[in-house]
């Protein structure tokens, strides 16, 4: 006796309603159920007898331990520590201090603007180079996503300091010597097989690599703007990004997740530009 | 809160009937690997319902042990899966590719010996055969 497609969604609408997200798990115990239902049938109890046993069994609640137990071994984890979610805000802490202080229009020496800039960089890259020898969990997205698009801006940028050229391909420069440290330490490509690997059973964490970016896409937009209050706007625009980053680290569900990042990025633009117009 | 008592009893029963899982714990992906040998492709309900077999219903390999170790392995290239449509619903056979065939004599030998060893360490006598 096999389950037919009505009692098969039926299944499903219980596995889904109880947030088993990932693929590799939910494949696994739509068929191990249905099986278990299928031989309650068997025995000739009715399906939706054998469906409640089945589920008393193997409760949902074991199988969403089941699932974040497989992901952490696998190293695909989609949640995360309190401490690894906000250890993975202190980029975007560093890049709120520097636009906070860069466009308050107090006079902060050039040289502490400068150092807290670089800080917020390098900051980026070594989440970057901690991602590399952790096979890339989740937390170390926004640094991807920033180290890829801060080369791929600062191409079109010349540093007069240095040449009044644009600075092209020596803009990977840092990168690829943070790339050359990551192999040193760890010389395998196994982190980037897993990256894809990642992306492809969620693409929707490409939208979490391009995060990364926002605080230092902010702290750009605001270039020539100084002015007191920018102290306020920039403290509270990290604050909201950094909040959009922790519970994307600490949510269960894959909507919770998104919402938040997506929520937080928008209020930050919203709150950012806003006061633009009030500059 | 009767959903709870319920779910409280069945996982007594659970764990009166079978071995320690702590004891299982090693030897869980030994076992998968022999079994899978020994069929040639496996499914989950299947490898459950087997071992509850060949132990007669004394060891009861739980969902929690066995698909991380499914998986887990997959991880390490010891098996690979290929999928089925039985009805509405895809079915995914677990295999050895070709790295587990390779090693699979290894590790199975590894885990004998580490019995034998057991064996010898507690001090017991090989049960259910006569050695004379």
């Amino acid at each position: 006796m096999i389950l037919n497609e009505s009692q098969v969604e039926e299944v499903k609408k219980h596995l889904k309603k109880n947030n088993i997200e990932s693929r590799l798990v939910f494949d696994d115990f739509l068929d191990h159920i249905c099986c278990m239902i299928e031989q309650g049938i068997k025995k000739g109890a009715s399906f939706e007898k054998s469906l409640e046993s089945a589920f008393n069994y193997c409760s949902v609640s074991e199988i969403k331990k089941i699932e974040i137990i497989t992901l952490k071994l696998l190293n695909m984890e989609t949640l995360f520590s309190r401490r690894t979610a906000l250890l993975a805000t202190i980029p975007f802490a560093l890049f709120g201090l520097t636009w906070a202080f860069s466009n308050s229009g107090l006079n902060i020496p050039e040289f502490i603007q400068s150092f807290l800039f670089i800080t917020s960089v390098i900051s980026m890259f070594v989440l970057f180079f901690l991602g590399w020898i952790k096979d890339f969990p989740r937390w170390s997205f926004p640094a991807i996503g920033f180290s890829l698009l801060f080369s791929l801006f600062f191409m079109n940028v010349s540093v007069p300091m240095f040449s009044r050229e644009l600075l092209g391909f020596w803009a990977w420069i840092p990168l690829l010597i943070i790339l050359v440290i990551c192999l040193v330490f760890k010389p395998s490509i196994n982190p980037v097989k897993k990256l894809f690997k990642r992306i492809k059973s969620e693409p929707g964490l490409i939208l979490f690599m391009l995060y990364g970016f926002v605080p230092f896409f902010l702290f750009l937009c605001s270039d020539e703007i100084y002015w007191g209050w920018m102290i306020l706007i920039a403290v509270l625009s990290t604050l909201i990004l950094s909040a959009g980053i922790y519970f994307f680290l600490r949510s269960e569900r894959k909507s919770r997740r998104y919402i938040s990042i997506i929520t937080s990025g928008t209020l930050a633009l919203i709150t950012t530009f806003f006061s633009f117009y009030f500059y | 809160m009767s959903l709870c008592i319920k779910n409280n009893y069945i996982a007594s029963i659970k764990k009166s009937n079978m071995f320690s899982q702590e004891i299982l714990k090693g030897t869980i992906k030994p076992l998968i690997i022999k079994l899978i040998k020994e069929e040639g492709r496996m499914y989950g309900y299947q490898i459950t319902q087997r071992v509850k077999e060949i132990s007669s219903d004394k060891i009861v390999i739980t969902e929690g042990a066995l698909y991380p170790a499914l998986h887990k392995l997959m991880d390490e290239g010891v098996l690979v899966t290929e999928s089925e449509w039985i009805g509405n619903r895809e079915r995914k056979y677990y295999l050895l590719s070709d790295l587990g065939k390779q090693t699979v004599g290894s590790k199975l030998e590894e885990i004998r010996e580490s019995i034998l060893m057991l064996v010898q360490l507690f001090d017991l006598k090989p049960l259910g055969y006569d050695t004379k």
